[in-house]
């Protein structure tokens, strides 16, 4: 069940989130790259069945709220909204969710107005009552996979105000919260949902079968609230169990798109005149975690030696086929304060060597620790780390690489294991660095009720509604965390989907989720 | 020793080695570093609910108890409740058994006539520029690992050069995979091509052996037709080896079907396998276990069989 707890991280925040855009303006795009251009789009067609591929099994659930696998993320987002998306500029917005305007009172208290006359797929006109249930069902502390959220709001805290209007009380200031509520796991539901209930939701189209590592079929919601969308009569996405059935399937044109092309086939779909790629580099990492408190990684000698000896644009070029920019230990590309000290993670091998030699390792005595990974983890790229370091330290140091089958449930986050690898969708600074210190604390950085300085400046920023106090702030978490911190991420990773020519309304802008954020729940796909 | 006891000689032989297949599937797949009770709640897993559901799957057991229970549950046909998809195990691989055993089936069919024509002639013809190229190509094929000539198949008649098949096949649900012909082309002809070239070398050595013997060289000597020799004398007694190999070649299929079903996305007992490996889904891995291990064991017994049936030598010892 390893992926399936990983993925219970996205499930909660692990999925991108733009920084404090309603609350501070002017968040740009740095860090965004794209890979061909778009042609401009023809009129909508109506009409058709788009079928989408994605690598699944028979673990693959549909729950509006939750999920394991990127197969659930496609299913979840064909037939559930939220109360915010984001926009093309990746700002909290409502132009797709159900929330009509959103007004911040202060970081812990938002009144969010809500769209008139949203019909569920069972016909049910939706009301506050759902709107409410929703809520407490994904704050509910009862409820697996709620710790994101749950920190900063409880069942308590939602309160109805009027027919179409409801208050959310925070637990603490949150100067974050809108990009928080604008992910797309965060949907509304009728009162009492559950997984095994009806699958009823308020989006473009309704479930209308699903076998669990075969398919499922969505039709058309004909009282979609979103005058003349969706455009397709259906959808029908078809699990493959590998990423080269896949892509053959594509290329053959058994299917419209293919969500997850492995960095290696790239250059196979691109030569198909009949495909296009959408690949985007939005800022997903995959680090290696060095634990702070932990030997070898308790001196930070260690640490930064490790930083230091690798050449990260060969890990992108082994592990990601070159697909894929250079990191230099941060994280969040996308946020307007991402990287504000400049600081480059150079390569400086006799420098890691001295350190490593201050650190008292030697020929005869070695730094030596195993390097733990999934197989579904990015294993090259602990592979190519570790080639890195023992090659470039001529024997001073010695990492092993273990990928056991059970890694999440025995390596990741275990104490005293050594190094290991994570991953996370790109999300904003403030987001991610709360993910790190208080949801899943990999580095063991800064625990609740220390005196870490990084804890003491992320609570001060959250809480920090001037934007240029709050660029500062995170300017001095950056610069601690630079030299600090117990991640080493080499790089941001591309996310890369094809599809045909056919389809039509995708197009390749930032976007955390695949394909065009799934062509928002399809509703702006249609085939030609 | 007529045949009848030969036969169930081998039968006894053969229920020893599954009863010793099975033990060696349960006790390896129950050491997996994996918690069914854990892969079956998930995330939702608690505690409490952990230690209930371990109690119920009798999990708290010892294994050998654990073992006998099993053993006696898949004796009454009972293989256990598949825990992802909490459907029985034979509800859930039924339609996919039935699915794998079409190409399989098709794939025997196919290649093995293919294989003994291919094989005799190449002995025949021995030293022919047909019989070397054959011994080159069937080698060739025989080097290549199943997912190589799959994707090869693909990339020429699917996706690239030509798109005259599909690359991977789509089965509605409850549908037969007869219902999409063009779509089983490719994994069958992957199944048989990787068949080929190890009936059909073995075909001509044994013929090229029997060709060499004495009793043929008598046979035509007391001036029987060419026909009759290769017929009546040559061809049965070469098939002896053939069989052997035959039937390891189907059980082969059994395992290969497990590339070509991922690589074509075919929805058989093979993606089923993969797939329950991956999620830890211990009934579904055991059952799919004993049952490839079932089918060498049965294979080669009807092998053994055969071979004495049709090697007139072989017939003699036995009476």
């Amino acid at each position: 069940m390893e992926e399936h707890d990983d993925f219970i991280i996205d499930v909660s925040r692990r999925n991108f989130v733009k920084g404090a855009g309603a609350l501070a303006a002017g968040l740009g795009l740095a860090g965004f790259s794209s890979v061909g251009a778009y042609a401009a789009p023809m009129a909508p067609k109506k009409g058709g069945t788009l079928k989408v591929g994605i690598v699944g099994g028979t673990d693959d659930i549909i729950d509006a709220q939750y999920l394991f696998k990127l197969a659930d993320v496609l299913r979840l987002n064909i037939g559930w909204e939220g109360l915010m998306n984001f926009d093309n500029k990746f700002q909290p917005s409502t132009e797709h969710g159900l929330a009509e305007s959103v007004e911040v009172k202060s970081l812990s208290k938002y009144v969010i107005k809500m769209k008139k006359g949203i019909e569920f797929h069972n016909g049910k006109t939706m009301n506050m009552n759902d709107v409410i249930f929703s809520w407490q069902r994904l704050v509910d502390p009862k409820l697996p996979g709620t710790k994101g959220l749950g920190q900063y709001l409880s069942p308590a805290g939602l309160k109805k105000i009027d027919a179409n209007t409801f208050e959310m009380n925070l637990l603490q200031p949150n100067a974050d919260w809108l990009t928080s509520i604008s992910q797309y796991a965060n949907t509304i539901v009728p009162v009492g949902y559950t997984r095994n209930g009806p699958q009823v939701g308020t989006g473009p189209f309704k479930l209308k079968s699903f076998t669990p590592g075969v398919e499922s079929t969505h039709v058309r919601h004909a009282n979609y609230w979103d005058s003349g969308k969706p455009y397709l009569d259906g959808v029908r996405v078809i699990n493959f169990s590998s990423t080269d059935a896949l892509v053959n399937a594509l290329l053959a044109g058994q299917i419209h798109a293919a969500v997850g092309v492995p960095a290696a086939l790239v250059p196979v779909v691109k030569k198909n005149k009949k495909m296009k790629v959408i690949e985007t580099s939005a800022g997903k990492i995959a680090p290696i975690v060095l634990p702070i408190d932990e030997a070898p990684f308790n001196d930070k000698r260690v640490r930064q030696a490790l930083r230091m000896i690798i050449d990260r644009k060969k890990i992108i070029k082994q592990a990601l086929s070159g697909r894929g920019t250079v990191a230099n230990d941060d994280f969040s590309p996308l946020d307007a304060n991402y990287n504000a000290n400049g600081y480059v993670a150079k390569q400086d091998v006799p420098r890691a060597l001295a350190l490593l030699k201050a650190a008292g390792y030697s020929k005869s005595n070695p730094l030596k620790f195993t390097l733990w990974t999934g197989s579904d983890n990015f294993p090259e790229v602990a592979k190519s780390f570790a080639e890195q370091v023992n090659s470039l330290s001529g024997g001073v140091a010695k990492v092993e690489v273990g990928i056991p089958s059970d890694y999440w449930d025995t390596k990741y986050m275990a104490k005293n294991v050594g190094a290991y690898t994570t991953y996370w969708n790109p999300k904003p600074y403030l987001v991610q660095a709360g993910q790190m210190l208080d949801v899943y604390d990999e580095t063991h950085l800064a625990p609740k009720g220390s005196n870490n300085p990084y804890r003491k400046w992320y609570e001060q920023a959250l809480a920090e509604r001037n934007p240029a106090k709050r660029r500062a702030l995170v300017k001095k978490m950056q610069a601690y965390h630079n030299v600090n911190g117990g991640y080493i991420v080499p790089f941001f990773l591309n996310v890369i989907d094809a599809h045909s020519t056919k389809v039509q309304g995708l197009e390749q802008r930032p976007a955390s989720l695949n394909l065009d954020t799934f062509g928002m729940h399809f509703k702006r796909v249609w085939l030609a | 020793m007529s045949i009848f006891k030969f036969v169930l000689r081998r039968l006894a032989f053969g229920l020893g080695a599954l009863i010793a297949i099975s033990a060696a599937i349960f006790f390896v797949t129950q050491g997996l570093p994996a918690d069914p009770a854990k892969t079956i709640l998930g995330r939702d897993a608690t505690p409490e609910n952990l230690e209930a559901l371990r109690a119920i799957l009798g999990l708290d057991r010892p294994l050998l108890s654990q073992y006998f229970g099993w053993l006696t549950d898949v004796v009454r046909g009972d293989f256990g409740t598949s825990f992802t998809t909490q459907m029985s195990v034979s509800t859930y691989l039924g339609p996919r058994f039935g699915n794998s055993l079409f190409i399989m089936l098709i794939g025997t069919i196919v290649s093995i006539p293919i294989s003994l024509l291919l094989g005799g002639y190449m002995a025949l013809k021995r030293d022919s520029l047909f019989d070397s190229s054959s011994s080159f190509a069937t080698l060739v094929f025989a080097a290549l690992p199943e997912f190589v000539m799959g994707t090869g198949l693909i990339v020429i008649f699917a996706t690239t050069v030509f798109q005259w098949f599909p690359a991977v096949v789509f089965l509605d649900e409850g549908a037969a995979p007869w219902s999409d012909p063009m779509g089983v082309v490719l994994p069958i002809t992957t199944l048989v091509l990787g068949c080929i070239p190890y009936v059909s070398r073995t075909m001509r050595a044994s013929m090229v052996e029997v060709l060499e013997s004495d009793y043929i060289e008598m046979a035509r000597l007391k001036g029987v037709s060419e026909r009759n020799v290769l017929l009546r004398h040559a061809f049965p007694n070469a098939l002896g080896p053939v069989f052997q190999v035959s039937a390891l070649n189907i059980a082969y299929l059994v395992g290969g079907a497990v590339i070509v079903e991922r690589l074509f996305n075919y929805p058989g007992v093979g993606s089923a396998l993969t797939d329950a490996i991956r999620v830890r889904d211990l009934p579904v891995i055991q059952f799919l276990s004993l049952l490839i291990g079932s089918v060498y064991v049965l294979t080669n017994l009807i092998a053994d069989v055969a071979t004495v049936l049709v090697t007139p030598r072989l017939r003699t010892t036995l009476k």
